[in-house]
């Protein structure tokens, strides 16, 4: 195409508004690259799910610090640091959209594809002109070039459509399914929840509270419940002994990062003092009840315990948010330390797909703080590529987070196999619990499944419905793969 | 504060509280399972697990955690079978 082609395409209207760049998420991630792409002058979008910026970790911290500022002590130290970025990130410049939910992001778009195509993949080229696009109604180009991406997302008036040329996936982590039996039933939720509860609607679960499984966030919210007035009845908690062996030979690195040790000792000092039980080691845990939640039973040291319960909190750590860069198949493994997936991404964060780069928790857990920092480090690769800064000023620029993100990260071998979850609470043994919570698939029969042959988990969804409802299997898909794998290679 | 209705009942929660928590206070369901008829509320109140779909204003599957309570909404959960096949 000829400069002159170029640029009388660049006078007609566009069909959608052209970003730089579309951040998807407004967390840590998304908040630390759209303040740095703003530094660099890029045309910056963020579009995220939330009524007001901060992700799970910052939930409604504006709100928290300006109109009930006596309840910050409830989160902890780590979420007062939240508002001020927040209120950079409201300054920064960039175009924030709050209650957006993205459903697709579409690759370089072909001159046949009329219809937006959610998932449509394209291979990656590397470029980021891929030529003309061209209306098939009018056969007018509508745009410069085709580079951009087109991020589909739905806010309150209704189904929208914006292109970008770098699409940033900041979409964090959620909570890994918990399947044991019972978790399906009212008055069980995962931890994540409770701090949401009691950070947007100031509710805290009706008593009694009983905490299961393991993980920073697990004693987080048991200690944000101590502060909020409520004593959890217990900590029932799964991980097993032979965790905190394995973690041992990564402890040195561990002391390295920041604070991590001194805040885990300084919670679990806290719910000592508080005189709130702790089950380590608990097994066979099961959530009992007719329409709702009445009594956690486990055994732990030998004793089977029954306790009576309104509520039950669940956490066995994170895992990424992996729907809009699976739907998009960039390069992916499986970590068998963290046990998920995760994108194949360099440094920088950038994908196998041009233009498409994932950072923040999304892309592998790593905490608040390495979030920032990959998110920073995104940006900056995405202004290097877009040209508005050269090599030099990148690598200048970087160096801070770099070194910052290193130091956050020395702490992860140390916690991925403290709180690995063990095998019993990752598939259900139990054949009547629910495996899939949209479509009500239990484990009994998945197995009977793969007793008559099924091998893999898209034959599974086929014949089953299991990870084809409504959550597109984010709480499902990883613990019916174990369950396929377990049944089909016997350990 | 705001106040809405959950299957009729009046609830009254702070501004920035979504309709889930709503369900959560009355201490209400969201909704029967498809295939089994099992009652179900909200598990993860971050839009992940699609298990807080209700009725607002009679627009129904829409994700009770992600939409904020406002005055005068009227929620409702929902049913998609009878709850008469029981076994889960
Ligand atoms: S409670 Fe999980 S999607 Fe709303």
């Amino acid at each position: 195409m000829t400069d002159s082609a170029r640029s009388d395409a660049h006078a007609a209207p566009l069909d959608f508004e052209l970003f730089d760049l579309a951040i998807i998420g407004a967390g840590p991630a998304g908040i630390a690259a759209a303040l740095e792409a703003r530094a660099q002058r890029l045309r910056t979008v963020v579009l995220d799910a939330q009524p007001a910026p901060g992700g799970s970790a910052w939930r409604n911290v504006e709100a928290v610090t300006t109109q009930r500022p006596q309840d910050l002590f409830v989160f902890g130290p780590d979420y007062a640091d939240g508002f001020p970025i927040a209120q950079r990130f409201r300054r920064c410049g960039a175009d924030y959209r709050a209650g957006a939910s993205v459903g697709a992001i579409e690759l370089a778009v072909s001159a046949q594809a009329a219809a937006p195509q959610p998932g449509v993949y394209m291979p990656a080229t590397g470029a980021l002109d891929t030529g003309p696009d061209i209306d098939p109604a009018t056969h007018i180009e509508r745009r410069r070039t085709g580079a951009d991406r087109r991020v589909h997302y739905t806010d309150s008036r209704g189904e929208r459509t914006l292109a970008a040329r770098h699409v940033l996936i900041a979409t964090g982590a959620f909570e890994r399914a918990m399947p044991l039996p019972g978790w399906t039933l009212p008055g069980v939720l995962t931890c994540g929840a409770a701090h949401v509860l009691l950070a947007t609607a100031g509710l805290v679960p009706s008593h009694p509270v009983a905490i299961v499984g393991s993980g920073p966030l697990a004693l987080q919210v048991a200690a944000q419940l101590l502060r909020a007035g409520v004593k959890p009845v217990a900590v029932v908690e799964t991980m097993p002994l032979s965790n905190s062996l394995g973690a041992l030979r990564h402890l040195g690195a561990a002391v390295l990062a920041p604070g991590y040790l001194a805040k885990g000792l300084s919670l679990s000092g806290a719910l000592r003092r508080a005189g709130v039980p702790r089950f380590a080691g608990a097994t066979e845990v099961r959530i009992e009840g007719a329409a709702r939640a009445e009594v956690v039973a486990f055994r732990h040291r030998g004793r089977t315990h029954r306790l009576p319960v309104a509520t039950v909190l669940l956490h066995q750590g994170q895992v990424p948010d992996a729907q809009l860069w699976q739907s998009l198949k960039v390069d992916r493994y499986w970590d068998a330390r963290q046990w998920c997936f995760r994108p194949d991404v360099d440094d920088w964060g950038n994908t196998s797909c041009a233009g498409i780069v994932v950072a923040g928790d999304g892309a592998g857990i790593g905490g608040t703080e390495a979030a920032l920092c990959a998110g920073e480090l995104a940006a900056l690769s995405i202004a290097w590529q877009q040209r508005r800064i050269d090599t030099r000023e990148r690598d200048r620029r970087a160096r801070r987070a770099q070194r910052a993100l290193r130091a956050h990260s020395s702490m992860r071998p140390f916690l991925d196999r403290l709180y690995l979850p063990p095998p019993a609470s990752r598939v259900p043994s139990d054949d009547d619990t629910v495996v899939c919570r949209c479509e009500d698939v239990c484990a009994g029969e998945l197995r009977a499944l793969v007793a008559q042959g099924v091998r893999s988990l898209e034959q599974m969804k086929a014949v089953s419905r299991c990870a084809m409802g409504a959550c597109g299997g984010r709480l499902c898909a990883l613990t019916a793969a174990e369950l396929i794998a377990r049944a089909t290679r016997p350990a | 504060m705001v106040t809405l209705t959950v299957d009729g009942e009046p609830c009254t929660l702070p501004r920035d509280a979504s309709v889930a928590a709503a369900v959560l206070q009355r201490g209400s369901i969201a909704r029967t399972s498809a295939r089994f008829g099992n009652p179900r509320a909200p598990y993860c109140m971050i839009g992940v697990c699609f298990e807080c779909r209700v009725e607002i204003d009679g627009v129904r599957d829409c994700l009770a955690c992600l939409v904020l309570a406002e005055d005068g909404m009227k929620v409702r959960s929902q049913h998609e079978i009878q709850p008469s096949s029981g076994a889960g």
